[in-house]
């Protein structure tokens, strides 16, 4: 069954990354992987709690008596649970989850067989290494597996990211996208015609991602399902370029996704104010502003001609006389953009600024995951790169030239 | 079809030539930079969002109006030596046993944030075993114990 289909919740943290989830997997037949809250109290009454009290026996007082009583002292005034959690020190951690395994087996049929999912997200940089390197290998896995004895684990329960990166100075490196099959033959030495096949044709196991509409410059996202006779055992690969991580948000913040209300009179205001931020990620020595706020800007512009122009459009002119336009007032006389910019040009320093508009602002390397096994990921899997796919699977951008 | 239907599909009936990237981008820059002077952003908006190139521009000065279809394989290819660097982003483990070199922080109650919902591409174990339904009730007394109902 797909680990997320089974009802789990997290049940503790080690640090800011390392997250560990109970499942139940005899309650997977649940419509929701979601646990019902009398699922939760009944476990907390039969498991939890005691399993704590067993191991912990000097500090009753710690555990809540109840669920109830546990969500009433972690429930805020506004009514959000705050997160209340008790310590578990290192030398007692291994008794209590066997206690908790113990008790919950005692229970109900339903908490029978319980077993645990650690996730560990990785501190970005923390574990570059050497490929090469068999030893470098191995340190780089000691430090995301820090807070085990890495030595004691075992190998066939453990699933690693390995990622590779393949950067130029100055360039914005990109996937073509037709090398998604050579990169999949790459990965799985083994794999016949008929698999590929199967991998290209079905939508679910595979997703070409384009990169700014262009056909040609695409990376992928695939899950081969492929038994070992393929090569490998690869879960899931992702192939990427990074140039996007300046405006990479996974809340929902100032880069999200905009909808076409969004341009209603009102909310434009808003939209516009946004926009007009954006250029701060494209900066270069701060004057530059590069292509895709300035084309939006000016679709904005043209879509509502009353809307006062941002300042930032007199600031991606260059004119120094913008600013002293804005202070005496004259922003609102519907002076257009191409009034603005008449001027450019005529001084040593805007040439030297217009000359330096379109200058880089987002280089990226092209990266590929793959989550694979922890074996595999301790060996020379993903340690070179082929040549052909450098010369025939990638494009070398300069960063201006793609924004 | 009316007469300004047609005029409307104008358009769609241009024919297509393939541009390499950094030519669409320098007609890009050309059509702004014309659109900065003159006020008329049309052939820019045009370019950018459809592709239609009508103004003539440094690329291309004749057999105007074209859509360009860019390809990138006209792009000239460099002599590069990419760099390369491997590292491990994350890492998930399946266990019945936990056991750790640092403590943990238990949860008393249950954040859903926590819970993994998103694939994450790995299959487990799981029990087909018909297990009753469960017919549960919270007796709202404090310090109750949940009664197990029927079961």
């Amino acid at each position: 069954m797909p680990l997320e289909t089974i009802p789990n919740f997290q049940i503790a943290r080690v640090g800011l990354r390392h997250k560990l989830n109970v499942m139940f997997p005899r309650m997977h037949t649940r419509t929701s992987r979601l646990m019902m809250q009398t699922d939760i109290s009944l476990f907390y009454e039969d498991a939890l709690r005691p399993s704590f009290l067993e191991v912990f026996p000097e500090r009753t007082a710690e555990f809540p008596v109840n669920y109830r009583a546990a969500v009433l002292q972690a429930r805020t005034a506004g009514g959000t649970l705050s997160s209340h959690e008790v310590e578990i020190p290192q030398t007692l951690v291994q008794e209590f989850f066997a206690s908790l395994r113990r008790h919950a087996n005692r229970s109900i049929p339903e908490f029978h067989d319980i077993y645990f999912v650690h996730t560990i997200r990785g501190v970005k940089n923390s574990t570059i290494h050497n490929p090469e390197s068999s030893d470098d290998r191995i340190r780089a896995m000691a430090v995301l597996l820090g807070d085990f004895d890495f030595g004691q684990l075992n190998h066939d329960q453990w699933w690693v990211d390995v990622g590779m990166e393949l950067s130029a100075p100055g360039k914005s490196v990109q996937w073509l996208r037709h090398s998604h099959r050579g990169i999949l033959e790459w990965l799985f030495p083994n794999i016949t015609e008929g698999q590929l096949h199967n991998i290209f044709e079905k939508e679910e196991r595979y997703w070409c991602d384009r990169v700014a509409t262009c056909d040609d410059l695409a990376g992928f996202r695939a899950i081969p399902q492929l038994s070992l006779s393929a090569g490998r055992a690869i879960h899931y690969i992702q192939a990427y370029p990074t140039e996007k991580s300046g405006t990479y948000q996974l809340h929902r913040g100032v880069w999200r996704k905009r909808s076409p209300k969004c341009i209603f009179p009102r909310a434009m205001v808003k939209l516009v104010a946004d926009i007009s931020e954006f250029p701060s990620v494209f900066i270069d020595n701060n004057l530059i502003l590069v292509a895709p706020s300035e084309i939006m800007l000016e679709i904005l512009h043209i879509c509502a001609e009353n809307q006062p122009i941002p300042e930032s459009l007199s600031q991606r002119s260059n004119e120094p006389s913008a600013t002293e336009e804005d202070e005496d007032g004259d922003d609102s006389d519907g002076t257009s953009d191409s009034d603005r910019h008449t001027d450019e040009g005529d001084s040593e320093e805007n040439d030297e600024v217009e000359s330096a508009r379109y200058r880089p602002g987002q280089e990226g390397a092209a990266r590929i995951e793959c989550r694979t096994t922890l074996d595999n990921a301790l060996s020379d899997f993903m340690t070179y790169i082929p040549s052909w796919l450098v010369k025939e699977g990638l494009k070398f951008l300069d960063a201006s030239t793609l924004w | 079809m009316s007469s300004s239907d047609n005029e409307s599909h104008t358009w769609d009936f241009f024919r297509s030539r393939e541009i390499s990237l950094v030519n669409f981008m320098t007609i890009l820059s050309e059509l702004h930079q014309d659109g900065i002077d003159s006020g008329n952003y049309e052939p820019f908006i045009d370019a950018a969002l459809c592709s239609r190139v009508t103004k003539p521009t440094s690329v291309e000065e004749e057999d105007l109006p074209f859509r360009a279809k860019v390809n990138v394989a006209c792009d000239r290819p460099g002599p590069y030596n990419p760099g390369l660097a491997r590292d491990f982003d994350s890492a998930i483990g399946i266990v019945e046993n936990v056991d750790l070199l640092t403590a943990a922080s238990l949860s008393t109650t249950v954040n859903f944030h926590g819970t993994i919902k998103s694939p994450l591409h790995i299959n487990s174990r799981a029990f087909n075993a018909q297990v009753r339904p469960l017919h549960f009730q919270v007796v709202s007394v404090e310090n109750s114990r949940v009664d197990r109902g029927e079961r």
